[in-house]
């Protein structure tokens, strides 16, 4: 039987600790070539009405110790303008559902076996990277974390940072009251730590040996000016998913988790890119004030002030050498080597269980071959 | 609700001139920049046992027309020999079957409508092509079809060469005797016409109007020494292309297109077949990498003689110039473009007769956005 595991499930057997483990896991084998992913693609095309886009974009990656999965998703987007701030938003089918799906399979007999909704998943194994940031990069008496941004990413950040630091403090901003207020209370209750609701975005980087943005904005929401000696950066979103140039400029090191490889004999086309985007009308500007379209992602952010796990894992380079020293991690475009590690975690765990739907594997299957 | 449709289902809903009307207009549309698609990509992972690799292989594309689709296998490769030639064997799960799957999506609203078993779309869409090829390129009076092969290929590929020409006589080659007499048996049946059934593959080219060797084979069956003038040349499998001595004699290559370039990136996997990431060493690759793979795909057929069908489409250039050429036709790396079109068209019928099994939607969706 093929599984197929909502939400609820994930969340019930998945753990930020299974999450963290799973993905130093694969970005291990990757750097020992015993398992592969391969950037993200995008397929953009116009639909009928001129402010909206459908867009898809899969992940791949597996490796030899079981799993391969792609993480598919197909929605609707547009921009939106919110207290001044734009923001891209989307759907699928109707305004608040969305479509993310990992197909896990068998390396060793090609079976299907479960399709996964990445909603709970998604959010664990960005935290996840976060929280490795911060593991490998940040002083490691860190206590206290300044956070922009108090939705789903704010959680698993937070999740993620309490696995890997000894945290007692956190300073929260985001825009709307109501919504830092109930997180810093969810935050308290949740971890006995010391929560302060800051009502501006200049008090969150007080003292805070740990800085992140982590909100959907389209502009960068980091400003380098305030962020303090000694300080980790973590950033997610924000305008290209990059901090603003002035705490760019600040950085002492930078670990990028690593690149994708490239095709397999065509080293010329190794690729840094966040993502590499086909499109349907491709002169089609759709009004987007964010103008993706037309631009590739993002790569290596600075690429002389970087290392990578190949260095850490090596030993070549063990990444901050002193307590001053401001560091930021990201992952850089290793997105495929996730969904089969997490997801092949979070299967087996449900399995155990006897969670999820089941349908016939045999309806994935045929008998007719190519 | 979101229908799976199996072969069957395909099979009783989709003619050949659906699936060739289908994808010339595909074709037109990726032209005009309304569609779009990527090469085929493709992920090798060794599996514990030697000689077995794991093969994921994806095809993207959709239209401004409303529908996307993905086309994934999920399979695992072994290189055999059979009757002395290489071949390449594959599975899923056990022997005897195999994993290709097509998701369909609606570029309005994003939605995932279908699930397809890919067993006779695959067939059809590739026998479509060599339909086309020759309604553009065979001589009009064409009426003898030498053919290698006897299996699912040939049957899509006579269903599409007897849409397009008035075909009176087929002379078949395969390896094993009794494949080749039933598939003979069953023409006559089908067609109404002379077949010829031949004891060594030289007997097929023999007052050909029309050649196809379709077969699983790793290396070229065909043999550019028997090619007789004004014969058309279609091949399938056979390393993907005819033997050096055939290119030598081809007068004219026609090539449906090329995908489009991603953004930012015009070299990027320009015109290859495929693009393959793998989970190996140099050293591994040498026991578990498929051939095709290991060049890194191949690009255009007898490229210095290209005639782009977009261009007879637009009537500037005519493929044949005259009688005597020999001419020969191949996609190029729209196979992203087909599954959209193709499949597309299918589940309307699908839908329309009442066809499929039905799977909650909601299964597919989240309320929690990324």
């Amino acid at each position: 039987m093929t599984l197929f595991l909502n939400n609820e499930v994930v969340a019930e057997v998945l753990t930020m600790e299974d999450t963290i483990a799973a993905l130093e896991e694969s970005y291990r084998q990757l750097v020992s070539k015993v398992s592969v992913c391969r950037p993200r693609v995008d397929i953009q095309i116009p639909t009928s009405d001129d402010k909206k886009i459908y867009q898809w974009g899969s992940m791949e990656g597996g490796s030899q110790s079981g799993y391969f999965a792609i993480r598919m998703k197909s929605d609707v987007i547009f921009e939106q303008e919110y207290n001044g701030v734009i923001t891209q938003e989307k759907y699928c089918t109707r305004p608040g559902m969305f479509c993310g799906l990992i197909l896990l399979t068998s390396v060793k007999n090609g079976e299907p076996l479960a399709f996964i909704n990445d909603g709970v998943l998604q959010h664990m194994r960005v935290g996840a990277d976060g929280g490795i940031g911060v593991k490998y990069m940040s002083r490691e008496d860190s206590k206290t974390v300044g956070m922009l941004g108090s939705g789903g990413m704010a959680r698993t950040h937070m999740e993620a940072f309490m696995c890997v630091r000894d945290i007692e403090k956190l300073l929260v901003f985001s825009p709307t009251p109501a919504n830092r207020e109930a997180f810093a209370e969810e935050m308290r209750q949740k971890y006995g730590i010391e929560v302060v609701v800051c009502d501006n975005p200049r008090d969150v980087y007080r003292g805070v040996d740990i800085i992140a943005g982590v909100t959907d904005s389209a502009v960068p929401v980091l400003n380098g000016e305030w962020v303090e000696e000694g300080c980790h950066v973590v950033n997610v979103g924000g305008g290209g998913g990059k901090p603003d140039q002035k705490t760019l400029d600040k950085v002492d090191v930078y670990l990028r988790f690593g690149n994708a490889p490239a095709p397999w004999g065509q080293p010329d086309m190794a690729l840094e890119d966040e993502f590499i985007t086909y499109a349907a009308q491709p002169q089609y500007n759709s009004n987007f004030k964010m103008k993706r379209s037309g631009k590739r992602g993002h790569g290596a952010a600075l690429p002389d002030r970087m290392i990578t796990f190949e260095d850490i894992f090596k030993g070549t380079n063990r990444g901050r050498t002193s307590s001053t020293q401001i560091t930021y991690s990201e992952r850089g475009n290793l997105q495929g080597a996730q969904f089969w590690a997490v997801g092949g975690v979070a299967y087996e765990k449900a399995k155990e269980r006897g969670l999820g739907h089941e349908i016939p594997t045999e309806w994935l299957l045929q008998d007719i071959r190519d | 609700m979101t229908l799976i449709i199996n072969n069957v289902d395909v099979h009783e809903v989709l003619t050949m001139e659906d699936t060739m009307a289908a994808l010339e207009r595909s074709y037109a549309d990726l032209l005009a920049s309304e569609a779009v698609c990527r090469p085929r990509i493709d992920i090798q992972i060794p599996t514990d046992e030697p000689g077995k690799t794991y093969q994921w292989g994806t095809m993207e594309g959709g239209s401004t027309r409303g529908y996307f689709a993905i086309r994934m296998k999920s399979d695992v490769l072994t290189q055999e020999n059979k009757n002395g030639i290489p071949t390449e064997e594959k599975f899923c799960v056990q022997p005897g079957r195999w994993c290709g799957l097509i998701l369909l999506t609606s570029i309005e609203n994003a939605e995932p409508l279908a699930i397809f078993n890919d067993g006779v779309l695959q067939h059809m869409r590739v026998g479509g092509d060599g339909g086309i090829g020759v309604k553009y390129a065979s001589n009009e009076d064409a009426e003898v079809v030498g053919m290698l092969g006897s299996g699912g290929m040939s049957r899509s590929h006579m269903d599409a060469i007897m849409a397009v020409r008035d075909i009176k006589k087929l002379q078949v080659f395969s390896p094993t005797r009794a494949n080749r007499e039933k598939f003979a048996e069953e023409m006559r049946a089908k067609f109404d016409i002379e077949v010829m059934v031949c004891d060594a593959p030289e007997q097929v080219y023999r007052g050909a109007h029309i050649l196809a060797a379709l077969t699983d084979a790793t290396v070229p069956v065909t043999d550019g020494v028997y090619l007789e003038p004004g014969t058309h040349i279609v091949v399938i499998g056979g390393a993907g292309a005819p033997d050096d001595a055939s290119i030598d004699k081809i007068d004219v290559s026609v090539r449906f297109g090329n995908a489009p370039q991603p953004w930012g990136l015009p070299e990027f996997g320009k015109g290859r077949s495929r693009l393959t990431y793998a989970a190996m060493t140099e050293q591994v690759a040498d026991k578990f990498m498929s051939p095709d793979a290991k060049r890194g795909g191949r690009k255009a057929v007898a490229e210095d003689r290209v005639v782009w069908l977009g261009d007879i489409l637009d009537g500037k250039v005519k493929a044949r110039t005259s009688d005597d050429q020999i001419t020969y036709s191949e996609r190029g790396n729209l196979q992203g473009a087909q599954f959209y079109a193709v499949a597309g068209r299918a589940y309307e019928l699908a839908k329309a007769a009442g066809r499929g099994h039905d799977i909650p939607t909601d299964w597919f969706l989240q309320d929690i956005r990324d």
